[in-house]
C-alpha cells in the first residue's frame, strides 16, 4: 500500500462540477491519511485537464484566478495510446524556463467526477483505452447506471420493485407530443414526475399536476436531455438510501435525507437554505453557493428511522441492484418509500457525493479504509483484465494466413 | 444539543457548563485559552457519531464563570478529576487543543489510570524560545507594570491599563480580566516538559506546520519527551489546524482513537 500514487480525477463537464471538487478534496485527505501519495487531476468545465499538487488546495478553487497558472500545476492529458499508460504533458502546456513539470506517474486512478463525462462510462472508456487501473464501475455498469430508463429496466428484470414509466425522445416529442401525453395519462393519473433520463442532481425534475404542467415539464426537461421519462408521483413518500461496496458486495446502514418540499431539487440537495423550485433548474445560479461540505453536509438521519425489517429489505434490494447493473467500487442506491412502507428502486449513483463515506463510517468503516479498499480493488481488477488476451498474435492479413 | 451545568468543589466552588452526547468509549475534549465548547464543537459533533463525547467550558472560559482566586494548571487538572467523578467516568481518552493540552498532560502524568489515549493539537506546555523582539516586548511589559504600580489608581494608570497593555502584552493577557490575568500568568509560566516522560497514554500529536502560538518545534519536543507518541504535521496549518484542515484532522483522530 505505501508508496503508491493515486490520481484523483475531479471536476469535469458536468452540472455537478463543484460538488465533484468537494468530493475529491475529501478523498484526497482520506488517501493522505491512509498513507498514499496523491496526484490531483482537475478537469475544467470546458474539458481541459490539469495535474499537480496545488490542485489539492480547495482555496485555489474559490478564487477566480486561473488554475492553469498555479506554479506546480501543468496541463496534461491521458492518451488513449496504451504505450504511455500515464498522464502526459499536454502539447499546449505552458513551459516556464524555471518551472518544473509535476511528477505525472500514478499507479491508480480514482474518478470523483459526478454526472456527465465522469459517472457515465465515458471517463471509464478512456481509462480502458489507456490501460490504467481505475476504481469504480467499468464502462457498461457506469453507462447503464447513469441512464434512468435503462437502469430501471435492468432492475425490473432482476425482480426489483420499480415504478412504471413512459419515456420519449426530443425528436418523437417534437413530432407528436399529444400521443405521448395520452400514453402517460393511460399509465397513471396525475400527479406525475418528469425526469431527464441521464442527469443527476435532480436538475430538470418536475412534479406535474395536469396536462399543461406535464407539457411545460417535458419542454424544460428536454432542454437538459435528449430523452425524458415520466413516472407516477408518489404521495407522502420518503427517501431511503443505502451504499453498496463491491466486489464482494457489502451494504452500509441506510440514511433518510430530509428535505423541504415534496422533492429533492438541486437546490435543496446542494444549497442548504436554497429556495428550491424553479431556481433548481438554473445550474448557473447554483454554482456559487454550494455548501463547503458537499453531500456530506446534507441534512439526513443515519440510520434511517425505519424498522430493522425494512432496513434489511433496502439493503437486500440495494445489493441486488448493484449486482444486476454490474456495478463496482462504491455506489449509493436510492429508494422511494411510499405510504404503505413499500420500497421502490429509484436510482443508483456510481460516484456518490462524498463517496457516501458518512454511511460507511456509520457502518464501522472509516474513510481511509474505504479509499484503501477502492484502490485495492482497482488494482485487482486491472490484474484480472491483464490476464485476458485481447488480440491474436498471428496476422490474419499476413502472408502465412490461409 | 442542550448544555448542562454542574457544580464542583474544586479549589473554589465553581459551576461549569458541559455537553455530552453519543455513545461508546468516552472522549473528553478540552479547548484552548480564551476558547469554549463552541471552539471545539466541530470535534465534539464529529465524535458523537462513534464515541461518548464530553466537552466543557473550563472555569473562566465560555459560559463557565471565572474562579475568584487565580488558578494554576494543577487546579484545572483537579477540576477535571472531580468532573469525571461526578459524571461517572472512570477513564477517558482526551482530545485537547492548546491550553487544554496543558491540562491533559498534567492529568495524564498525575493520574495515568484515568486517561486513555490522547490527541494533542497545538498543545502548550513546552516553554517558547523567545525571539529578540519578544524578549524586548516582555521587558517593556515588565517595566510598564512597575511604572503603573508607581502611578497608583489615577487616570494615567487607567490609560496605561487600557492602551499600553494592548501594545506590549499578549492578546490573551489583554483580554483576560481579574483573577484570570493572574491565572494566565501562572499557566504560561509553567514548564510541563519534566512531566512529559511520565505520560503513559498513547499520544497522537497533530500540529500545523505554520503554528505561530505553539510552534511545530514544541510539537517535536513533545514527541521526543512523551514515550508512546507520534507526531503528524498538517502542512500549511496554523494554531487552529484542527479546524482549518478538519477533514484530515478528523480522520487521523478517529483512526488513532479507534485503533485497539
Amino acid at each position: 500500500m505505501p508508496n503508491l500514487t493515486v490520481a484523483v480525477v475531479f471536476g469535469g463537464r458536468s452540472v455537478e462540477h463543484e460538488v465533484s471538487i468537494l468530493t475529491a478534496h475529501q478523498v484526497l485527505d482520506a488517501l493522505d491519511v491512509a498513507g498514499y501519495k496523491t496526484l490531483p487531476v482537475y478537469i475544467t468545465k470546458e474539458g481541459a485537464w490539469y495535474a499537480g499538487k496545488p490542485l489539492g488546495e480547495l482555496s485555489h478553487f474559490q478564487s477566480k484566478s486561473g488554475i492553469g497558472d498555479l506554479p506546480g500545476v501543468s496541463r496534461v492529458h491521458l492518451s488513449p495510446d496504451r504505450s504511455a499508460r500515464q498522464l502526459v504533458s499536454h502539447p499546449h502546456a505552458k513551459k516556464g524556463l524555471f518551472s518544473r513539470a509535476p511528477e505525472l506517474w500514478a499507479d491508480v486512478f480514482l474518478p470523483c467526477v459526478h454526472g456527465t463525462f465522469g459517472e457515465d462510462g465515458t471517463l471509464q472508456g478512456l481509462f480502458e483505452m489507456a490501460d490504467v487501473p481505475y476504481s469504480g464501475c467499468g464502462v457498461l455498469a457506469a453507462a447503464l447506471s447513469m441512464d434512468k430508463i435503462r437502469s430501471k429496466a435492468v432492475c425490473r428484470a432482476a425482480g426489483l420493485p420499480v415504478l412504471d414509466c413512459r419515456w420519449t425522445t426530443r425528436a418523437a416529442w417534437a413530432k407528436d407530443s399529444a400521443s405521448f401525453i395520452s400514453e402517460v395519462e393511460k399509465m397513471s393519473p396525475y400527479p406525475v414526475i418528469v425526469k431527464p433520463a441521464s442527469l443527476g442532481s435532480s436538475i430538470g425534475v418536475r412534479r406535474c399536476e395536469d396536462a399543461r404542467q406535464l407539457r411545460e415539464g417535458m419542454e424544460t426537461a428536454l432542454v437538459f436531455d435528449e430523452r425524458v421519462l415520466v413516472e407516477p408521483a408518489l404521495v407522502n413518500f420518503r427517501e431511503v438510501n443505502c451504499a453498496v461496496l463491491g466486489p464482494p458486495t457489502q451494504t452500509s446502514v441506510c440514511e433518510m435525507p430530509s428535505y423541504s418540499g415534496d422533492m429533492l431539487s438541486f437546490d435543496s440537495k446542494y444549497r442548504p437554505g436554497g429556495k428550491g423550485g424553479a431556481k433548481g433548474l438554473a445550474p448557473k445560479g447554483a454554482k456559487s453557493a454550494i455548501a463547503s461540505a458537499g453531500m456530506a453536509s446534507l441534512n439526513r438521519t443515519i440510520p434511517a428511522p425505519i424498522s430493522p425489517e425494512l432496513t434489511a429489505e433496502a439493503q437486500k434490494l440495494a445489493a441486488t441492484a448493484f449486482e444486476a447493473l454490474g456495478a463496482e467500487g462504491v455506489a449509493r442506491v436510492d429508494f422511494l418509500l411510499d405510504e404503505n412502507n413499500k420500497l421502490f428502486f429509484n436510482e443508483i449513483n456510481t460516484v456518490p457525493g462524498s463517496l457516501a463515506y458518512y454511511l460507511w463510517e456509520a457502518s464501522g468503516m472509516r474513510f481511509d479504509q474505504l479509499v484503501t479498499r477502492l484502490v485495492d480493488s482497482a488494482l485487482a481488477r486491472h490484474e484480472i483484465r491483464r490476464r485476458t488476451q485481447f488480440s491474436m498474435e498471428a496476422n490474419l492479413l499476413g502472408a502465412g494466413a490461409r | 444539543m442542550t448544555d448542562s451545568w454542574i457544580s464542583l468543589p474544586a479549589r473554589n466552588d465553581v459551576r461549569v457548563r458541559y455537553r455530552r452526547a453519543g455513545s461508546g468509549q468516552p472522549v473528553l475534549i478540552l479547548h484552548g485559552w480564551g476558547a469554549s465548547i463552541e471552539a471545539v464543537r466541530i470535534i465534539f459533533d464529529d465524535l458523537t457519531t462513534a464515541f461518548d463525547a464530553i466537552a466543557l467550558d473550563l472555569p473562566g472560559h465560555g459560559q463557565s464563570p471565572a474562579p475568584p482566586d487565580p488558578w494554576t494548571v494543577s487546579d484545572y487538572r483537579d477540576l477535571i478529576v472531580l468532573f469525571m467523578d461526578k459524571l461517572g467516568v472512570d477513564k477517558t481518552s482526551i482530545v485537547a487543543h492548546s491550553f487544554g493540552g496543558r491540562v491533559a498532560i498534567k492529568l495524564a502524568a498525575a493520574f495515568p489510570q484515568r486517561v486513555g489515549k490522547m490527541v494533542l493539537t497545538g498543545a502548550a506546555g513546552v516553554p517558547p524560545r523567545r525571539t529578540t523582539g519578544q524578549k524586548a516586548r516582555l521587558a517593556l511589559a515588565k517595566l510598564g507594570k512597575k511604572v503603573k504600580g508607581m502611578l497608583g489608581e489615577g487616570a494615567l494608570a487607567k490609560w496605561m491599563e487600557t492602551r499600553c497593555v494592548y501594545y506590549v502584552a499578549s492578546a490573551d493577557y489583554a483580554r483576560a480580566s481579574g483573577a484570570m490575568r493572574a491565572t494566565l500568568v501562572n499557566v504560561v509560566g509553567e514548564d510541563l516538559s519534566p512531566l512529559m516522560p511520565q505520560v503513559q497514554s498513547k499520544t497522537l500529536l497533530i500540529w500545523g506546520s505554520e503554528d505561530k502560538d505553539t510552534p511545530l518545534s514544541s510539537g517535536r519536543v513533545m514527541a521526543s519527551l512523551i514515550p508512546a507518541s507520534e507526531l503528524i504535521v498538517l502542512e500549511g496549518g496554523g494554531h487552529f489546524a484542527y479546524a482549518e484542515q478538519f477533514s484530515k484532522f478528523r480522520l487521523h483522530m478517529r483512526k488513532f482513537l479507534e485503533a485497539t
